[in-house]
């Protein structure tokens, strides 16, 4: 249910410097120092027969270490990240969306982890949308 | 989609009137018609008429400052209510938590503690 359009929207609207930002199904794009992945784990309606879906969105900041040993672009990254949506948390401004009725915007955690090869954020949001 | 088929999401009152004591999480409006019955010959109700509107706020959030005192009037959204009943919750595992109940009728004029008691 839109899903995708809410990604494109995402993804369209955030912009990083030295940062590829891509969608999940996007996945073949090939793979920079630097990326933001923007997906949605789960759709789900909040009340039955009413057109009212809650997503569970998914932002993926991953940089490899062999880039930035001392993580310093990931924390930039990470940090401008979070602010763009922050904004929209806070402010409930939802215009990025454009004609998708999204009527919330909710933190719902960050997981913060290290891989062999990479500094790896992700940032859980609850989005509400009413159609 | 009309105002009137819009469903609503999060806390859409102004809310601002009690940020100095309460930081509002939910917000439960009852409104109530008091109603008096005329009696047949026969014990049935044969008229119902209403005759005065209350409005009770029942707030909960999170507690601020020195909180919200029962016998003062605050503002919700655009109206004004006499709270009634307040409370406070400590825990040593959480935030401290606040409660209000506030009350409004038909066009009536509140009239705070302060005022009553000249303690101004």
């Amino acid at each position: 249910m839109k899903q995708n359009e809410i990604i494109e929207s995402i993804v369209n609207a955030l912009s990083i410097e030295n940062t590829k930002i891509i969608k999940t199904s996007d996945f073949t794009t090939e793979r920079e120092s630097n990326m933001v992945i923007v997906g949605i784990d789960k759709c789900q309606r909040v009340y039955p027969q009413l057109p009212d879906y809650e997503y569970q969105l998914s932002v993926v900041i991953d940089c490899w270490i062999a880039d930035d040993e001392n993580a310093a672009e990931f924390e930039r990254i990470k940090a401008e990240t979070q602010a763009f949506f922050n904004e929209i948390v806070e402010t409930r401004n939802f215009e990025i969306f454009g004609e998708i009725p999204v009527v919330g915007f909710l933190e719902n955690g960050i997981d913060e982890s290290i891989t062999a090869e990479s500094n790896r954020a992700e940032l859980n949001f609850l989005i509400y949308a009413s159609f | 989609m009309s105002e009137t088929t819009t469903r609503k999401f999060g806390v859409t009152s102004d809310v601002t009137g009690l940020a100095a004591g309460l930081i509002a999480n939910s917000l439960t409006f009852n409104k109530t018609a008091e109603s008096a019955e005329a009696r047949n010959e026969k014990g049935e109700i044969i008229d119902i008429a209403a005759f005065s509107v209350q409005e009770t706020v029942d707030v909960q959030g999170v507690y601020v400052g020195a909180g919200v005192e029962p016998g003062t009037v605050v503002t919700i959204g655009d109206k004004n209510y006499l709270v009634t009943d307040s409370s406070k919750t400590e825990s040593n595992t959480a935030f401290q938590e606040g409660s209000i109940s506030c009350r409004t009728a038909d066009n009536a004029t509140l009239h705070p503690i302060s005022e009553i008691q000249g303690t101004n």
